[in-house]
């Protein structure tokens, strides 16, 4: 479907760009939802609707969540929103620009795969039976890491609280 | 272009006029419910036993100005109604209203609804902030903490359905539900999806985010007119969705004796809706810490105990 991928494509590019050119804080956390959903579209569209949905439950739902609370805890409307100086417009171009001459250049070399094999139909069962049989100490090891965060989160939160 | 987009287009019409229509007499049926528990008659003036009364009233928020408050962040203001139906509707779509009876019919279906409707948070919190009044700001504050702290036990309750019927298609989930309903074997899920999912769809005893005699109106303060009827028309989509699912996960969908598919669904649906509106009429509010510690102490635990054992259960 051409359609569908040039109207995820225009989304996620547009997200990607709107995060980076927005002036305010907030909006460039709504862009970014936009463009994470632009990407769950794709993994849609390459038949993995399990990794598409989860996509979207974590990282729109989550992470973005996240992202404005944070945001709005620290921030108030009032304070000054960021400026577009010449210097801030060089800075960021410059390395936008480094970073796409690095893809490129070495993204080209990779022979990469046009025709793929079509996805197996009942993946989301597949990646289940990926996660707990072969990558099961990766996925426990991951599960503890999450674990030791939240539980340094917690530590901090309280060490800046006082005695509560 | 071509056929699917055509089947794609009429399947979205119908579904939207599906959604207005129930969103509508939602209304109607909460008030006149509210009304005769609360031993008074409820809407009863415009058309039959007051049936007309939702139409009125949104001809009414349409034709109202559309009041945009100063110092408001513009865009943000005018997206947050639209962030808040668009999750719901999407999450229309793949609900099966019978055997076959549905737009989308994803493998993935049951993911798909929980994944799309925790991006409507992000409109809360997007009208709270935009606003630029303190009432909306802290009611959307609630609503980020309230809709993330009680999405873990709804997702969990609703893990124990997933064990038991091998499957996220909502299709073949009622279909493993042919000789026990799940919520008979796994009451303890239905319980605590229940509470999550009246939580989840912000509604009392639960109904912090737009507490009234606190926030004035919460994250929806200051909206009028046809924005504010958007957030009023996301809310009752998720009071149909919430209750749709229970059905299905739980209540053995549409499979019942001597009357069609659609109307047991139908019906089922509406018993929960009934009960969730009963909950309104007789529960009190409940504070914010009480909710929250409530949340994590208690229904995530149980949702927990819920999961070992019905995988308890399976591996005997």
């Amino acid at each position: 479907m051409p359609e569908a991928f040039g109207i995820l494509t225009l989304a996620t590019l547009g997200g990607a760009l709107g995060v980076v050119l927005a002036t305010d804080v907030v909006h460039s956390a709504y862009f970014l939802v936009l463009a994470f959903l632009g990407v769950a579209g794709y993994y849609f569209l390459l038949g993995g609707e399990f990794v598409g949905a989860v996509q979207i439950l974590i990282y729109a739902g989550a992470v973005a969540v996240l992202f404005l609370f944070a945001v709005m805890l620290t921030r108030r409307r009032a304070d000054p929103v960021w400026g577009r100086s010449p210097a801030r417009w060089l800075g960021v171009g410059g390395a936008a620009a480094l970073l796409a001459w690095l893809l490129l250049t070495h993204l080209e070399r990779h022979p990469w795969p046009t025709k793929l094999p079509p996805p197996a139909p009942h993946n989301t069962a597949l990646i289940g039976k990926a996660l707990f049989r072969p990558f099961v100490v990766p996925f426990e090891v991951v599960s503890v890491l999450l674990l030791a965060a939240l539980v340094g989160a917690l530590l901090l939160a309280r060490k800046e609280g006082g005695a509560s | 272009m071509g056929q699917p987009y055509l089947r794609l287009a009429a399947a979205a019409l119908i579904l939207a006029a599906f959604v207005l229509g129930t969103a509508a007499f939602l209304v109607w049926f909460e008030r006149k419910l509210l009304g005769r528990m609360q031993v008074r008659p409820g809407p009863n003036r415009v058309g039959p036993g007051g049936l007309l009364q939702p139409v009125a009233d949104i001809l009414k928020l349409t034709v109202k100005e559309d009041i945009l408050p100063e110092h408001a962040d513009r865009p943000l203001f005018r997206l947050a109604p639209l962030m808040a139906f668009v999750p719901a509707f999407a999450a229309f779509v793949v609900l099966p209203f019978g055997p076959g009876l549905v737009s989308a019919d994803l493998n993935i279906g049951l993911l798909w609804i929980l994944a799309v409707s925790t991006v409507s948070v992000l409109a809360l919190i997007a009208a709270g902030w935009a606003s630029n009044s303190k009432y909306a700001l802290l009611g959307g504050m609630r609503a980020a903490a309230q809709m993330i702290s009680y999405e873990v036990p709804l997702v969990l309750s609703l893990i124990g359905v997933v064990l038991a019927a091998g499957s996220l298609r909502l299709g073949r989930i009622v279909a493993a539900q042919a000789h026990l309903w799940f919520a008979v074997p796994q009451v303890l899920g239905f319980i605590v999806y229940l509470i999550a999912a009246t939580a989840e769809s912000n509604r009392s005893p639960f109904d912090l985010p737009e507490g009234e005699s606190e926030l004035v109106a919460g994250f929806h303060t200051e909206y009028s007119g046809v924005r504010f009827a958007f957030f009023f028309l996301a809310e009752y989509s998720y009071v149909f969705l919430a209750a749709a699912i229970a059905t299905l996960a739980f209540l053995g969908g549409w499979s019942g004796p001597f009357l069609p598919p659609v109307v047991w669904f139908l019906v089922k649906t509406y018993a929960v809706i009934f009960f969730i509106i009963w909950l309104r009429a007789t529960l009190p509010r409940i504070r914010i810490d009480q909710l929250l510690s409530f949340g994590w102490k208690v229904l995530l635990p149980l949702s927990l105990v819920n999961i070992f054992l019905v995988g308890l259960f399976r591996f005997i």
